[in-house]
Protein backbone atom coordinates (compact mmCIF):
# COMPACT_ATOMS: atom_id res chain seq x y z
CA UNK A 1 0.00 0.00 0.00
CA UNK A 2 3.07 2.47 0.91
CA UNK A 3 5.42 1.61 -2.30
CA UNK A 4 6.65 4.95 -3.09
CA UNK A 5 6.64 6.84 0.15
CA UNK A 6 10.12 5.54 0.80
CA UNK A 7 13.27 6.99 0.28
CA UNK A 8 14.57 3.56 -0.54
CA UNK A 9 12.64 3.90 -3.94
CA UNK A 10 13.93 7.52 -5.08
CA UNK A 11 16.81 6.67 -7.63
CA UNK A 12 20.33 7.86 -6.83
CA UNK A 13 20.72 11.28 -8.05
CA UNK A 14 23.07 10.47 -10.86
CA UNK A 15 20.66 8.47 -12.56
CA UNK A 16 18.15 11.53 -13.76
CA UNK A 17 21.20 13.68 -14.19
CA UNK A 18 23.35 11.46 -16.58
CA UNK A 19 20.14 11.15 -19.12
CA UNK A 20 19.72 14.85 -19.03
CA UNK A 21 23.44 15.62 -19.54
CA UNK A 22 23.49 13.39 -22.39
CA UNK A 23 20.62 14.89 -23.99
CA UNK A 24 22.41 18.31 -23.85
CA UNK A 25 25.22 16.76 -25.70
CA UNK A 26 22.76 15.77 -28.72
CA UNK A 27 21.81 19.26 -28.47
CA UNK A 28 25.26 19.90 -29.20
CA UNK A 29 25.89 17.49 -32.24
CA UNK A 30 22.72 18.79 -33.55
CA UNK A 31 23.58 22.40 -33.66
CA UNK A 32 26.96 21.08 -35.29
CA UNK A 33 25.99 18.82 -37.84
CA UNK A 34 22.59 20.84 -38.88
CA UNK A 35 24.50 23.43 -41.16
CA UNK A 36 26.24 20.42 -42.60
CA UNK A 37 23.55 18.18 -43.41
CA UNK A 38 20.57 20.90 -44.13
CA UNK A 39 21.88 23.80 -46.28
CA UNK A 40 20.49 21.81 -49.64
CA UNK A 41 17.15 19.59 -48.15
CA UNK A 42 14.15 20.70 -48.52
CA UNK A 43 11.43 18.25 -48.07
CA UNK A 44 11.02 16.06 -44.52
CA UNK A 45 11.45 13.03 -46.58
CA UNK A 46 15.15 13.20 -47.30
CA UNK A 47 17.26 11.09 -44.83
CA UNK A 48 19.07 14.20 -43.69
CA UNK A 49 16.08 15.58 -42.32
CA UNK A 50 15.30 12.24 -40.94
CA UNK A 51 18.07 12.04 -38.72
CA UNK A 52 18.35 15.43 -37.51
CA UNK A 53 14.93 14.95 -36.26
CA UNK A 54 15.97 11.61 -34.33
CA UNK A 55 18.73 13.11 -32.79
CA UNK A 56 16.51 15.61 -31.01
CA UNK A 57 13.41 13.65 -30.76
CA UNK A 58 15.20 10.79 -29.74
CA UNK A 59 18.63 12.03 -28.29
CA UNK A 60 16.92 15.40 -26.58
CA UNK A 61 13.41 14.92 -25.29
CA UNK A 62 13.67 10.98 -25.12
CA UNK A 63 16.46 10.98 -22.91
CA UNK A 64 15.14 14.28 -20.96
CA UNK A 65 11.36 12.37 -20.72
CA UNK A 66 13.12 8.92 -19.61
CA UNK A 67 15.38 10.06 -17.02
CA UNK A 68 12.62 12.56 -15.67
CA UNK A 69 10.03 9.56 -15.46
CA UNK A 70 12.86 7.36 -13.13
CA UNK A 71 13.09 10.05 -11.03
CA UNK A 72 9.24 11.58 -10.95
CA UNK A 73 7.53 8.03 -10.61
CA UNK A 74 7.63 7.65 -7.20
CA UNK A 75 6.83 11.42 -6.78
CA UNK A 76 3.33 11.58 -9.06
CA UNK A 77 2.20 8.18 -8.60
CA UNK A 78 3.61 6.83 -5.67
CA UNK A 79 5.15 4.11 -7.38
CA UNK A 80 8.45 3.26 -7.98
CA UNK A 81 10.49 1.66 -11.12
CA UNK A 82 11.68 -1.93 -9.52
CA UNK A 83 15.59 -2.37 -9.54
CA UNK A 84 15.84 1.66 -11.02
CA UNK A 85 20.10 1.14 -11.52
CA UNK A 86 19.89 -2.04 -13.63
CA UNK A 87 17.11 -0.93 -15.35
CA UNK A 88 18.18 2.93 -15.92
CA UNK A 89 21.84 1.33 -17.34
CA UNK A 90 20.20 -1.11 -19.78
CA UNK A 91 17.91 1.81 -20.97
CA UNK A 92 20.87 4.24 -21.46
CA UNK A 93 23.07 2.04 -22.82
CA UNK A 94 20.86 0.90 -25.66
CA UNK A 95 19.22 3.54 -26.28
CA UNK A 96 22.81 5.25 -27.11
CA UNK A 97 23.87 2.22 -28.99
CA UNK A 98 20.87 2.27 -30.92
CA UNK A 99 20.60 5.90 -31.90
CA UNK A 100 23.88 5.89 -32.52
CA UNK A 101 23.28 2.95 -35.56
CA UNK A 102 20.27 4.63 -36.46
CA UNK A 103 21.43 7.82 -37.02
CA UNK A 104 24.95 6.81 -39.18
CA UNK A 105 22.38 5.18 -40.88
CA UNK A 106 20.37 7.46 -42.23
CA UNK A 107 23.53 9.79 -42.62
CA UNK A 108 25.16 7.13 -44.32
CA UNK A 109 22.32 5.56 -46.17
CA UNK A 110 24.29 2.42 -44.86
CA UNK A 111 21.07 -0.01 -44.83
CA UNK A 112 22.42 -2.88 -42.06
CA UNK A 113 22.95 0.29 -39.85
CA UNK A 114 19.44 1.61 -39.71
CA UNK A 115 18.23 -2.04 -39.46
CA UNK A 116 20.45 -2.87 -36.15
CA UNK A 117 19.27 0.49 -34.95
CA UNK A 118 15.95 0.23 -35.59
CA UNK A 119 15.75 -3.06 -33.95
CA UNK A 120 17.80 -1.52 -30.89
CA UNK A 121 15.31 1.63 -30.32
CA UNK A 122 12.47 -0.85 -30.72
CA UNK A 123 13.17 -3.34 -28.23
CA UNK A 124 14.64 -0.60 -26.08
CA UNK A 125 11.28 1.10 -26.25
CA UNK A 126 9.38 -1.92 -25.67
CA UNK A 127 11.02 -2.67 -22.81
CA UNK A 128 10.75 0.90 -21.19
CA UNK A 129 7.28 0.50 -21.45
CA UNK A 130 6.83 -2.94 -19.97
CA UNK A 131 8.76 -2.05 -17.27
CA UNK A 132 7.14 1.41 -17.07
CA UNK A 133 3.41 0.21 -17.48
CA UNK A 134 4.64 -2.47 -14.41
CA UNK A 135 5.56 0.18 -12.45
CA UNK A 136 1.83 2.30 -13.06
CA UNK A 137 -0.25 -0.85 -12.73
CA UNK A 138 1.00 -1.28 -8.75
CA UNK A 139 -0.61 1.82 -8.01
CA UNK A 140 -3.47 1.36 -5.79
CA UNK A 141 -5.37 4.33 -7.36
CA UNK A 142 -6.55 4.82 -10.66
CA UNK A 143 -6.99 9.06 -10.94
CA UNK A 144 -6.53 10.85 -13.56
CA UNK A 145 -2.57 11.20 -13.74
CA UNK A 146 -2.60 7.30 -13.88
CA UNK A 147 -4.64 6.79 -16.31
CA UNK A 148 -3.41 9.53 -18.75
CA UNK A 149 0.27 7.91 -18.04
CA UNK A 150 -1.23 4.21 -18.86
CA UNK A 151 -2.53 6.03 -22.28
CA UNK A 152 1.04 8.00 -22.92
CA UNK A 153 2.60 4.46 -22.76
CA UNK A 154 -0.31 3.03 -25.12
CA UNK A 155 0.54 5.90 -27.14
CA UNK A 156 3.98 4.78 -26.89
CA UNK A 157 3.69 1.53 -27.73
CA UNK A 158 2.03 2.42 -31.00
CA UNK A 159 4.54 4.59 -31.99
CA UNK A 160 7.19 1.68 -32.00
CA UNK A 161 5.59 -0.50 -33.94
CA UNK A 162 4.55 1.68 -36.81
CA UNK A 163 7.91 3.47 -36.24
CA UNK A 164 9.87 -0.07 -36.80
CA UNK A 165 7.02 -1.05 -39.33
CA UNK A 166 8.20 2.34 -41.76
CA UNK A 167 11.63 1.46 -41.11
CA UNK A 168 11.17 -2.12 -43.04
CA UNK A 169 9.91 0.56 -46.21
CA UNK A 170 13.31 1.84 -45.98
CA UNK A 171 14.07 -2.01 -47.14
CA UNK A 172 11.11 -2.14 -49.61
CA UNK A 173 8.75 -3.98 -47.74
CA UNK A 174 6.16 -1.31 -47.16
CA UNK A 175 5.22 2.45 -47.72
CA UNK A 176 7.24 4.27 -45.45
CA UNK A 177 5.56 7.12 -45.91
CA UNK A 178 2.00 6.04 -44.73
CA UNK A 179 3.21 4.25 -41.70
CA UNK A 180 5.51 7.17 -40.97
CA UNK A 181 2.98 9.55 -40.57
CA UNK A 182 1.47 7.30 -38.19
CA UNK A 183 4.04 6.80 -36.26
CA UNK A 184 4.64 10.51 -35.96
CA UNK A 185 1.23 10.92 -35.09
CA UNK A 186 1.54 8.69 -32.49
CA UNK A 187 4.67 9.82 -31.28
CA UNK A 188 3.30 13.88 -31.26
CA UNK A 189 -0.46 13.73 -30.27
CA UNK A 190 -0.18 10.33 -28.25
CA UNK A 191 3.34 9.72 -26.20
CA UNK A 192 5.20 12.98 -26.47
CA UNK A 193 1.13 15.26 -26.15
CA UNK A 194 -0.56 13.23 -23.28
CA UNK A 195 2.79 12.86 -21.09
CA UNK A 196 3.42 16.28 -20.92
CA UNK A 197 -0.51 17.05 -20.53
CA UNK A 198 0.17 14.93 -17.60
CA UNK A 199 2.65 16.03 -16.06
CA UNK A 200 1.38 19.66 -16.45
CA UNK A 201 -1.68 18.64 -14.54
CA UNK A 202 0.60 18.25 -11.58
CA UNK A 203 3.31 20.27 -12.42
CA UNK A 204 1.95 23.62 -12.97
CA UNK A 205 -0.15 23.93 -9.94
CA UNK A 206 2.66 22.32 -8.15
CA UNK A 207 5.73 24.73 -9.36
CA UNK A 208 3.34 28.02 -9.77
CA UNK A 209 0.74 27.45 -6.85
CA UNK A 210 -2.22 28.00 -9.66
CA UNK A 211 -5.58 26.06 -9.87
CA UNK A 212 -6.24 22.33 -11.19
CA UNK A 213 -7.05 21.95 -14.48
CA UNK A 214 -10.54 20.69 -14.87
CA UNK A 215 -10.88 17.11 -14.49
CA UNK A 216 -12.72 16.82 -17.67
CA UNK A 217 -10.18 18.19 -19.07
CA UNK A 218 -7.79 15.67 -17.40
CA UNK A 219 -9.88 12.50 -17.92
CA UNK A 220 -11.32 12.73 -20.97
CA UNK A 221 -9.21 14.32 -23.42
CA UNK A 222 -6.46 11.52 -23.25
CA UNK A 223 -9.43 9.23 -24.29
CA UNK A 224 -10.36 11.68 -27.16
CA UNK A 225 -6.88 12.09 -28.38
CA UNK A 226 -5.81 7.84 -28.30
CA UNK A 227 -9.76 7.48 -29.94
CA UNK A 228 -8.42 10.04 -32.84
CA UNK A 229 -5.54 8.32 -32.96
CA UNK A 230 -6.09 4.71 -33.76
CA UNK A 231 -9.06 6.61 -36.47
CA UNK A 232 -5.95 8.45 -37.80
CA UNK A 233 -3.95 4.96 -38.44
CA UNK A 234 -7.11 3.42 -39.62
CA UNK A 235 -7.69 6.92 -42.41
CA UNK A 236 -4.01 6.93 -43.06
CA UNK A 237 -3.98 2.68 -44.04
CA UNK A 238 -7.36 3.40 -45.98
CA UNK A 239 -5.97 6.28 -47.51
CA UNK A 240 -9.04 8.32 -46.77
CA UNK A 241 -7.86 11.57 -47.13
CA UNK A 242 -11.59 12.88 -46.15
CA UNK A 243 -11.32 11.40 -42.76
CA UNK A 244 -7.53 11.88 -42.47
CA UNK A 245 -8.41 15.94 -42.50
CA UNK A 246 -11.28 15.83 -40.12
CA UNK A 247 -9.06 14.03 -37.90
CA UNK A 248 -5.75 16.18 -37.98
CA UNK A 249 -8.34 19.21 -37.49
CA UNK A 250 -9.62 16.91 -34.11
CA UNK A 251 -5.99 16.27 -32.93
CA UNK A 252 -4.31 19.62 -33.41
CA UNK A 253 -8.07 20.97 -31.80
CA UNK A 254 -7.39 19.18 -28.94
CA UNK A 255 -3.38 20.12 -28.60
CA UNK A 256 -4.76 23.78 -28.66
CA UNK A 257 -7.43 23.50 -26.45
CA UNK A 258 -5.39 21.90 -23.67
CA UNK A 259 -2.59 24.75 -24.80
CA UNK A 260 -5.21 27.80 -23.72
CA UNK A 261 -6.08 26.24 -20.97
CA UNK A 262 -2.25 26.34 -19.78
CA UNK A 263 -1.85 29.74 -20.34
CA UNK A 264 -4.88 30.39 -18.39
CA UNK A 265 -4.33 28.56 -15.36
CA UNK A 266 -0.91 29.96 -15.81
CA UNK A 267 -2.00 33.49 -15.99
CA UNK A 268 -3.79 33.19 -12.65
CA UNK A 269 -1.47 31.68 -10.75
CA UNK A 270 -1.33 32.61 -7.17
CA UNK A 271 2.49 32.31 -7.37
CA UNK A 272 2.79 35.35 -9.44
CA UNK A 273 6.64 36.35 -9.81
CA UNK A 274 7.89 35.93 -13.35
CA UNK A 275 10.87 33.58 -13.78
CA UNK A 276 12.16 32.16 -17.00
CA UNK A 277 10.48 28.68 -16.68
CA UNK A 278 7.07 30.85 -16.67
CA UNK A 279 8.25 32.53 -20.10
CA UNK A 280 9.45 29.76 -21.84
CA UNK A 281 6.39 28.10 -20.76
CA UNK A 282 4.11 30.91 -22.54
CA UNK A 283 6.83 30.40 -25.63
CA UNK A 284 6.15 26.96 -25.24
CA UNK A 285 2.39 27.29 -25.23
CA UNK A 286 2.10 30.25 -27.88
CA UNK A 287 4.05 28.17 -30.64
CA UNK A 288 2.07 25.27 -29.96
CA UNK A 289 -1.25 26.70 -30.58
CA UNK A 290 0.32 28.24 -33.74
CA UNK A 291 1.59 24.83 -34.72
CA UNK A 292 -1.22 23.27 -34.39
CA UNK A 293 -3.62 25.79 -36.74
CA UNK A 294 -0.83 25.72 -39.08
CA UNK A 295 -1.59 22.23 -39.21
CA UNK A 296 -5.05 22.78 -39.71
CA UNK A 297 -4.21 24.87 -42.66
CA UNK A 298 -1.82 22.70 -44.21
CA UNK A 299 -4.03 19.58 -43.88
CA UNK A 300 -7.47 21.86 -45.05
CA UNK A 301 -6.12 23.74 -48.13
CA UNK A 302 -2.92 20.73 -48.71
CA UNK A 303 0.06 23.28 -48.51
CA UNK A 304 3.02 21.46 -47.76
CA UNK A 305 4.34 23.27 -45.03
CA UNK A 306 5.55 20.70 -42.87
CA UNK A 307 8.77 21.07 -42.57
CA UNK A 308 7.93 24.53 -40.75
CA UNK A 309 5.10 23.22 -38.52
CA UNK A 310 8.05 20.56 -37.36
CA UNK A 311 10.22 23.27 -36.99
CA UNK A 312 7.45 25.85 -34.69
CA UNK A 313 5.91 21.83 -32.60
CA UNK A 314 9.36 20.50 -31.65
CA UNK A 315 11.73 23.64 -31.39
CA UNK A 316 9.19 26.15 -30.56
CA UNK A 317 7.13 23.92 -28.34
CA UNK A 318 8.15 20.85 -27.25
CA UNK A 319 12.10 22.27 -26.59
CA UNK A 320 11.00 25.05 -24.61
CA UNK A 321 8.41 23.33 -22.28
CA UNK A 322 11.62 20.90 -21.89
CA UNK A 323 14.05 23.73 -21.02
CA UNK A 324 11.44 24.93 -18.62
CA UNK A 325 10.95 22.19 -16.88
CA UNK A 326 14.79 21.33 -16.29
CA UNK A 327 15.55 24.33 -14.73
CA UNK A 328 12.67 23.73 -12.45
CA UNK A 329 13.45 20.13 -11.76
CA UNK A 330 17.30 20.03 -11.78
CA UNK A 331 18.21 22.90 -8.72
CA UNK A 332 14.97 20.90 -6.73
CA UNK A 333 16.65 17.47 -7.44
CA UNK A 334 19.88 18.74 -6.28
CA UNK A 335 19.22 20.22 -3.51
CA UNK A 336 16.21 17.46 -2.47
CA UNK A 337 18.80 14.79 -2.61
CA UNK A 338 21.47 16.81 -0.71
CA UNK A 339 18.98 17.58 2.22
CA UNK A 340 17.51 14.46 2.09
CA UNK A 341 20.99 13.19 2.86
CA UNK A 342 20.92 15.84 6.33
CA UNK A 343 23.25 18.24 4.23
CA UNK A 344 21.35 21.61 4.87
CA UNK A 345 23.83 23.69 3.73
CA UNK A 346 22.76 23.40 0.45
CA UNK A 347 20.39 26.26 -1.10
CA UNK A 348 18.33 25.81 -4.66
CA UNK A 349 19.09 29.17 -5.69
CA UNK A 350 22.71 28.22 -5.79
CA UNK A 351 22.56 25.06 -8.05
CA UNK A 352 22.52 27.03 -10.73
CA UNK A 353 23.40 30.52 -11.38
CA UNK A 354 20.24 32.33 -12.51
CA UNK A 355 22.45 34.40 -14.34
CA UNK A 356 23.86 31.75 -17.05
CA UNK A 357 20.24 30.66 -17.36
CA UNK A 358 19.44 33.29 -18.68
CA UNK A 359 22.17 33.54 -20.96
CA UNK A 360 21.08 30.30 -22.06
CA UNK A 361 17.47 31.04 -22.79
CA UNK A 362 18.28 34.08 -24.74
CA UNK A 363 20.79 32.40 -26.74
CA UNK A 364 17.72 29.98 -27.64
CA UNK A 365 15.05 32.64 -28.14
CA UNK A 366 17.76 34.83 -30.70
CA UNK A 367 18.61 31.53 -32.01
CA UNK A 368 14.90 30.55 -33.11
CA UNK A 369 14.49 33.94 -34.10
CA UNK A 370 17.22 33.31 -36.61
CA UNK A 371 15.73 29.61 -37.60
CA UNK A 372 12.95 32.00 -38.65
CA UNK A 373 14.57 33.67 -41.50
CA UNK A 374 15.83 30.15 -42.55
CA UNK A 375 13.06 29.65 -45.67
CA UNK A 376 13.92 33.36 -47.00
CA UNK A 377 17.71 33.12 -46.42
CA UNK A 378 18.93 29.61 -46.55
CA UNK A 379 22.43 30.75 -45.72
CA UNK A 380 20.56 31.67 -42.34
CA UNK A 381 20.90 27.98 -40.78
CA UNK A 382 24.42 28.15 -40.41
CA UNK A 383 24.17 31.56 -38.08
CA UNK A 384 21.45 30.09 -36.51
CA UNK A 385 22.52 26.57 -35.56
CA UNK A 386 25.85 28.31 -34.47
CA UNK A 387 23.92 30.99 -32.07
CA UNK A 388 22.19 27.56 -30.92
CA UNK A 389 25.25 25.84 -30.16
CA UNK A 390 26.49 28.21 -27.74
CA UNK A 391 23.47 27.78 -25.91
CA UNK A 392 23.36 23.91 -26.29
CA UNK A 393 26.84 24.65 -24.67
CA UNK A 394 25.98 26.96 -21.85
CA UNK A 395 22.68 24.05 -20.94
CA UNK A 396 25.42 21.52 -20.81
CA UNK A 397 27.40 23.67 -18.55
CA UNK A 398 24.17 24.10 -15.88
CA UNK A 399 23.65 20.69 -15.61
CA UNK A 400 27.48 20.18 -15.32
CA UNK A 401 27.50 22.75 -13.00
CA UNK A 402 24.51 20.93 -10.65
CA UNK A 403 26.26 18.15 -10.75
CA UNK A 404 29.34 19.85 -9.37
CA UNK A 405 27.52 21.15 -6.66
CA UNK A 406 25.78 18.09 -5.51
CA UNK A 407 29.59 16.36 -4.76
CA UNK A 408 31.08 19.31 -3.62
CA UNK A 409 28.47 19.15 -0.85
CA UNK A 410 27.80 15.62 -0.79
CA UNK A 411 30.77 15.58 0.85
CA UNK A 412 29.62 16.62 4.02
CA UNK A 413 26.95 14.32 4.39
CA UNK A 414 27.23 12.75 8.17
CA UNK A 415 27.04 9.47 8.23
CA UNK A 416 25.17 8.16 11.78
CA UNK A 417 27.22 5.58 12.99
CA UNK B 1 -15.56 17.00 6.33
CA UNK B 2 -12.81 14.21 6.03
CA UNK B 3 -9.93 14.41 7.43
CA UNK B 4 -8.39 14.90 3.72
CA UNK B 5 -10.60 17.09 3.26
CA UNK B 6 -9.28 19.16 6.83
CA UNK B 7 -5.55 18.38 6.18
CA UNK B 8 -5.99 19.23 2.21
CA UNK B 9 -7.58 22.52 3.08
CA UNK B 10 -4.50 23.35 5.49
CA UNK B 11 -2.15 22.84 2.50
CA UNK B 12 -3.98 25.68 0.87
CA UNK B 13 -3.91 28.25 3.18
CA UNK B 14 -0.25 27.35 3.84
CA UNK B 15 0.18 27.86 -0.52
CA UNK B 16 -1.79 31.15 0.01
CA UNK B 17 0.22 32.68 2.54
CA UNK B 18 3.71 32.11 0.88
CA UNK B 19 2.49 33.51 -2.00
CA UNK B 20 0.67 36.73 -0.44
CA UNK B 21 4.37 36.77 1.50
CA UNK B 22 5.96 36.80 -1.95
CA UNK B 23 4.22 39.37 -2.96
CA UNK B 24 4.28 41.85 -0.29
CA UNK B 25 8.41 41.23 -0.71
CA UNK B 26 8.10 42.02 -4.29
CA UNK B 27 6.43 45.54 -3.57
CA UNK B 28 9.05 45.82 -1.02
CA UNK B 29 6.61 45.80 1.61
CA UNK B 30 8.75 44.48 4.07
CA UNK B 31 7.22 44.43 7.28
CA UNK B 32 3.88 43.19 5.97
CA UNK B 33 5.91 40.50 3.96
CA UNK B 34 7.55 39.55 7.34
CA UNK B 35 4.27 39.47 9.26
CA UNK B 36 2.95 37.24 6.46
CA UNK B 37 5.67 34.81 6.53
CA UNK B 38 5.48 34.57 10.60
CA UNK B 39 1.92 33.05 9.72
CA UNK B 40 3.07 31.06 7.06
CA UNK B 41 5.49 29.39 9.18
CA UNK B 42 3.53 29.29 12.19
CA UNK B 43 0.48 27.85 9.98
CA UNK B 44 2.75 25.41 8.63
CA UNK B 45 4.39 24.28 11.70
CA UNK B 46 1.22 23.62 13.43
CA UNK B 47 -0.20 21.79 10.75
CA UNK B 48 3.49 19.27 11.31
CA UNK B 49 2.58 19.21 14.60
CA UNK B 50 -1.28 17.99 14.20
CA UNK B 51 0.23 15.08 11.63
CA UNK B 52 3.74 14.32 13.59
CA UNK B 53 2.14 14.44 17.55
CA UNK B 54 -1.30 13.05 16.67
CA UNK B 55 -2.49 11.89 13.14
CA UNK B 56 0.64 10.01 12.32
CA UNK B 57 0.80 7.73 15.86
CA UNK B 58 -3.06 7.28 15.33
CA UNK B 59 -2.19 5.84 11.96
CA UNK B 60 0.68 4.09 12.83
CA UNK B 61 -1.03 2.36 15.87
CA UNK B 62 -3.98 1.52 14.13
CA UNK B 63 -3.09 0.39 10.72
CA UNK B 64 -0.41 -1.34 12.72
CA UNK B 65 2.65 -0.38 10.36
CA UNK B 66 5.02 1.31 12.82
CA UNK B 67 6.88 4.49 12.71
CA UNK B 68 9.51 3.61 9.94
CA UNK B 69 7.17 3.20 6.99
CA UNK B 70 5.53 6.24 5.26
CA UNK B 71 5.17 8.47 7.95
CA UNK B 72 8.92 8.01 8.83
CA UNK B 73 9.53 9.61 5.03
CA UNK B 74 6.90 12.90 6.34
CA UNK B 75 8.36 13.64 8.87
CA UNK B 76 12.19 13.52 7.37
CA UNK B 77 10.73 15.90 4.62
CA UNK B 78 9.31 18.08 7.43
CA UNK B 79 12.63 18.04 9.02
CA UNK B 80 13.99 19.96 5.46
CA UNK B 81 11.32 22.15 5.81
CA UNK B 82 12.06 23.28 9.56
CA UNK B 83 16.02 24.02 8.28
CA UNK B 84 14.65 25.47 5.07
CA UNK B 85 12.88 27.76 7.71
CA UNK B 86 15.91 28.65 9.93
CA UNK B 87 17.62 30.28 6.68
CA UNK B 88 14.05 32.09 5.43
CA UNK B 89 13.96 33.93 8.58
CA UNK B 90 17.03 35.29 8.37
CA UNK B 91 16.34 36.53 4.99
CA UNK B 92 13.56 37.71 5.78
CA UNK B 93 14.60 39.79 8.81
CA UNK B 94 17.74 41.32 6.52
CA UNK B 95 15.42 42.44 3.58
CA UNK B 96 17.72 40.14 1.40
CA UNK B 97 14.85 39.64 -1.33
CA UNK B 98 16.81 37.85 -3.68
CA UNK B 99 17.52 34.78 -1.49
CA UNK B 100 13.83 35.18 0.31
CA UNK B 101 12.51 34.11 -3.37
CA UNK B 102 15.22 31.23 -3.91
CA UNK B 103 14.59 29.93 -0.56
CA UNK B 104 10.69 30.42 -1.06
CA UNK B 105 10.76 28.33 -4.11
CA UNK B 106 13.04 25.31 -2.84
CA UNK B 107 10.17 25.88 0.01
CA UNK B 108 7.20 25.73 -2.13
CA UNK B 109 8.47 23.33 -4.36
CA UNK B 110 9.34 21.05 -1.05
CA UNK B 111 5.80 21.38 0.45
CA UNK B 112 4.01 20.77 -2.85
CA UNK B 113 5.44 17.80 -3.46
CA UNK B 114 5.13 16.82 -0.11
CA UNK B 115 1.86 17.96 0.05
CA UNK B 116 0.83 15.80 -2.96
CA UNK B 117 2.26 12.38 -1.60
CA UNK B 118 0.74 12.56 1.55
CA UNK B 119 -2.84 13.83 -0.28
CA UNK B 120 -2.24 11.05 -3.13
CA UNK B 121 -1.90 8.36 -0.54
CA UNK B 122 -1.64 9.35 3.18
CA UNK B 123 -4.81 10.60 4.09
CA UNK B 124 -7.02 8.56 1.46
CA UNK B 125 -5.35 5.76 3.81
CA UNK B 126 -6.13 8.04 6.99
CA UNK B 127 -9.83 8.41 5.84
CA UNK B 128 -10.30 4.69 5.50
CA UNK B 129 -7.44 3.49 8.49
CA UNK B 130 -9.48 5.94 10.91
CA UNK B 131 -13.39 6.00 9.56
CA UNK B 132 -14.40 5.08 12.61
CA UNK B 133 -13.49 7.95 14.55
CA UNK B 134 -13.56 10.46 11.45
CA UNK B 135 -15.80 13.09 13.70
CA UNK B 136 -13.80 13.49 16.45
CA UNK B 137 -10.19 13.53 14.77
CA UNK B 138 -11.74 16.46 12.99
CA UNK B 139 -12.97 18.05 15.79
CA UNK B 140 -9.98 17.92 17.44
CA UNK B 141 -7.37 19.68 15.06
CA UNK B 142 -10.16 21.86 14.39
CA UNK B 143 -8.97 22.89 18.20
CA UNK B 144 -5.54 21.86 17.82
CA UNK B 145 -3.32 24.77 19.46
CA UNK B 146 -5.27 26.45 20.93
Amino acid sequence: MFQGLTLDQAPPYTIPIKFYLTASLYLIVLSIITPIYTLHVYSRYDYEVIALTHIFTLGFITHIMFGSLFQMMPVMLSVAYTKVVKNAKIIYSFLNIGLSFFILGFLTNITYMLGLGGIFLAGIFFYFCFISLKTIFLSKEFNALVQNFIASFIALIFATAFGFTALLGHFGFVDSVKYGNIHIAFMLFGWVFILIMSVSYKIIPMFFVAKEFSLILQKRLYILQLILLLLFAYAQIQENIFMLTIIKILLSSCVILFAIFSIKILKQRKRARKDISVNLWYFAMSNTILSATLFIYASILHVDIYIFIGFLALFGGIYPLINAMLYKIIPFLTWFHLSSNMVFEAEMGNVIRKKWMTYQVNLYFLSFSLFLFVPFFHSFIIIAAAVFFFSAILLFINIVTALKYYNEYIKKKVVFE
Amino acid sequence: MTIKDFMTNMHRECDHLLTQAEDLLDNKKFEEAHNKYDAFKTQTLLHFAMEEEYLFPLLEDKSGMGSMGPTNVMRMEHAQAKALFEKMDDAYKEHDTDRAFSLGESMNILLQQHNLKEEQMLYTMMNNTLAENTQEIVEKLQSYGN
